[in-house]
């Protein structure tokens, strides 16, 4: 008779979060987590140590000041955020607030840590899967644990409608993923594309603040695809960049 | 072939959600549909599906062999100059492959037809290699399903044989775009079969992948990824900025860059062009005029849609049916048009997995059109008697 796969292997170990195997002996676990804080108050209030929630908000603003798209008019501005949201600079351009930082960590934890955690974390926002708090339990064990070696990025987040009419919060190289090219703005209008690429934002983000290379860059990958994205019908909320 | 159907497992939502298949249901309708399944002979499995996809997988690797050396035929198939000696070099050096699905039109008699050839980054591999089988065993256990019901599938247990003869290395990265969980659903599985095989196997977004001054793809924590799963098609990789840097690179690509001639539907007028008559195979030819109306009867497609987009087809009896999308910017094909089965309101494709170079098993997707969408329902299967 034709044999099957064995059900062990589907079954053997599981993904909680973005956890990964980490071979054989060794008892941690790689982990990788995002959180959007409004303030500084707000990523406190989640756990996360105060030195690093306030070091993350000082790193967003700094790339705030570098990457944020500017405009000649206050309409072009709001009109590629909300209605309101932009302020005049000294020079007398328009550019979005900051509306908060993307708090994005990664490292290695050791399991019965991470388990520990995300009991805690559900017990406090009552199974609701608070993953900033989750981050902020999991950043404070991995920086009292000077072997951990973990790491946190930040980058300042924007309010914007999606293209379903949604408001949201989230990172500029997010809302490009979704299709916004922020054409009216001083560095589409001269790039040769008339768009803010993901390269722009790479090179600017890229420069400066010390969470990250000055030598990497980043989001070169992925362009083509998100320009294909939204057709689909039913699940272009889900798009799918395979076949 | 038959469809039949069954009573759907109670909670299967919590026990599918649990291995990691969150995405059953898409804008509220089902997209894993267990209410009913497929049945097949095993003679249907082995004699018309089973090696048909272990011949088509062969025919596929001879016309890369001829492609390679063929700066016209490459360019045929859109692909830039720049990389011709990125595929030749992958090709002639045996960089390891993992997967492909073909997709086949078969109604459970005569000869199935291959009306495509998804060999760089196929989907729906969760639900073909676990999902559905978790199912036949779950419905086994409450003998709802015979003891000796089976499946063609052995997806998973290939999947872990060819990460195991994989050459060893470091840490190997998966990665798909950020936000679509179907690519994820693909990916996650992959990553939990290579560490069944005991490879350290990491996610990254797709996006968040790094290029160093010295040209070098690294982590978010600026770590080398020496290997690299990419759910994410040569096409688009060649046109992307980070694109140039993939030739000088020291990062292993998988799937490895000669599956960009088997993952454009220009490979389809090739398999005709070498192997005319093949029964598996339909005529099909490059489409030297597509401005004109679609012949009777044939099929036009553009080379690099994705999910149904842009798929037109006329039918011998002058019935037009159309999908919209963004590829337009392409060449296109035209196929003789071999209509999906029909049971009852369905139009039901086979998807026939190839891992590394063996026939792995199938899944099976249906839609209420001829054309098979992104939208359309992946339905279990049975083998019996």
């Amino acid at each position: 008779m034709r044999t099957r796969s064995s059900v062990k292997l589907l079954l053997a170990g599981t993904f909680p979060l973005a956890l990964s195997a980490c071979g054989g002996s060794q008892d941690t676990v790689a982990f990788n987590t995002k959180s959007n804080f409004k303030s500084v108050e707000e990523c406190v209030a989640a756990k996360v140590p105060v030195e690093v929630c306030s070091d993350a908000f000082m790193q967003a603003l700094a790339d705030h000041r570098r990457i944020a798209p500017t405009y000649d008019d206050q309409a072009s501005c709001d009109s590629d955020f909300v209605p309101g949201y932009c302020q005049i600079t000294p020079d007398g351009k328009y550019m979005p607030k900051m509306g908060g930082f993307e708090l994005a960590m990664s490292g290695d934890v050791p399991r019965k840590d991470l388990e520990q955690a995300q009991q805690q974390a559900a017990a406090q926002s009552g199974g609701g899967g608070n993953s900033g708090l989750l981050t902020g339990l999991l950043l404070g064990n991995l920086l009292s644990n000077s072997g951990g070696g973990g790491r946190y990025y930040s980058q300042p987040i924007y309010d914007s409608r999606d293209n379903r009419g949604t408001y949201t919060s989230s990172t500029l190289s997010r809302q490009i993923e979704q299709g916004k090219s922020f054409s009216r703005s001083t560095q589409a209008r001269s790039s040769s594309t008339n768009t803010y690429t993901p390269a722009t934002l790479g090179k600017s983000l890229g420069s400066g603040s010390g969470s990250v290379s000055s030598t990497v860059s980043r989001g070169g990958f992925g362009s083509q695809a998100t320009a294909r994205s939204g057709w689909g019908g039913k699940s272009s909320s889900i798009f799918s960049s395979g076949g | 072939m038959k469809k039949i159907g069954i009573e759907e497992r109670p909670h299967w939502r919590q026990s599918v959600e649990r291995e990691g298949f969150g995405f059953h249901t898409i804008g509220g309708e089902r997209y894993w549909d267990e209410r009913g399944y497929y049945l097949f002979t095993e003679e249907q499995i082995t004699r018309d599906l089973e090696a048909p996809t272990k011949a088509l997988h062969d025919l596929c690797l001879d016309v890369v062999e001829r492609v390679v050396d063929s700066e016209e035929l490459l360019t045929g198939l859109a692909i830039p100059p720049a990389f011709f000696d990125l595929v030749r070099d992958s090709w002639k050096q045996g960089h390891p492959h993992l997967y492909g699905r073909f997709d086949l039109a078969y109604d459970g008699s005569g000869p199935a037809k291959c009306l495509e050839a998804n060999y760089d980054t196929p989907t729906s591999l969760l639900e073909a290699g676990s999902v559905q089988l978790l199912w036949l065993e779950e419905q086994i256990a409450r003998g709802v399903l015979p003891a000796q019901a089976n499946q063609f599938n052995t997806i998973a247990e290939d999947l872990v044989r060819a990460f195991a003869v994989f050459p060893a290395g470091g840490a190997f990265y998966f990665s798909a775009m950020s936000g679509s969980e179907e690519d994820r659903g693909t990916t996650d599985f992959l990553r939990k079969m290579a560490a069944h095989a005991g490879i350290e196997a990491r996610h990254i977004d797709i996006e968040d992948i790094g290029l160093t001054a010295q040209g070098r793809f690294v982590d978010l924590e600026g770590r080398w990824i020496e290997r690299l799963f990419k759910l994410h098609a040569w096409e688009h990789i060649f046109h992307e900025e980070f694109g140039q840097a993939v030739p000088g690179c020291d990062t292993q690509f998988i799937e490895p860059a000669w599956k960009a001639i088997v993952s454009n539907k220009g490979i389809l007028p090739l398999l005709w062009k070498f192997h005319e008559g093949h029964p598996n195979l339909l005529p099909a030819y490059a489409d030297q005029n597509p401005q004109r109306p679609v012949p009777k009867g044939w099929v036009r497609k553009p080379f690099f849609s994705r999910e149904g987009a842009n798929i037109e087809i006329r039918t011998g009896d002058d019935q037009v049916v159309a999908e919209d999308g963004p590829y337009t910017d392409a060449p296109y094909i035209l196929q003789a048009f071999s209509p999906l089965p029909k049971f009852g309101d369905s139009y039901t494709v086979i998807g026939s997995w190839v891992v590394g170079d063996v026939a792995a098993g199938i899944g099976i997707r249906e839609d209420d059109s001829l054309i098979t969408k992104d939208s359309s329902r992946f339905l279990p299967h049975v083998v019996l008697g």
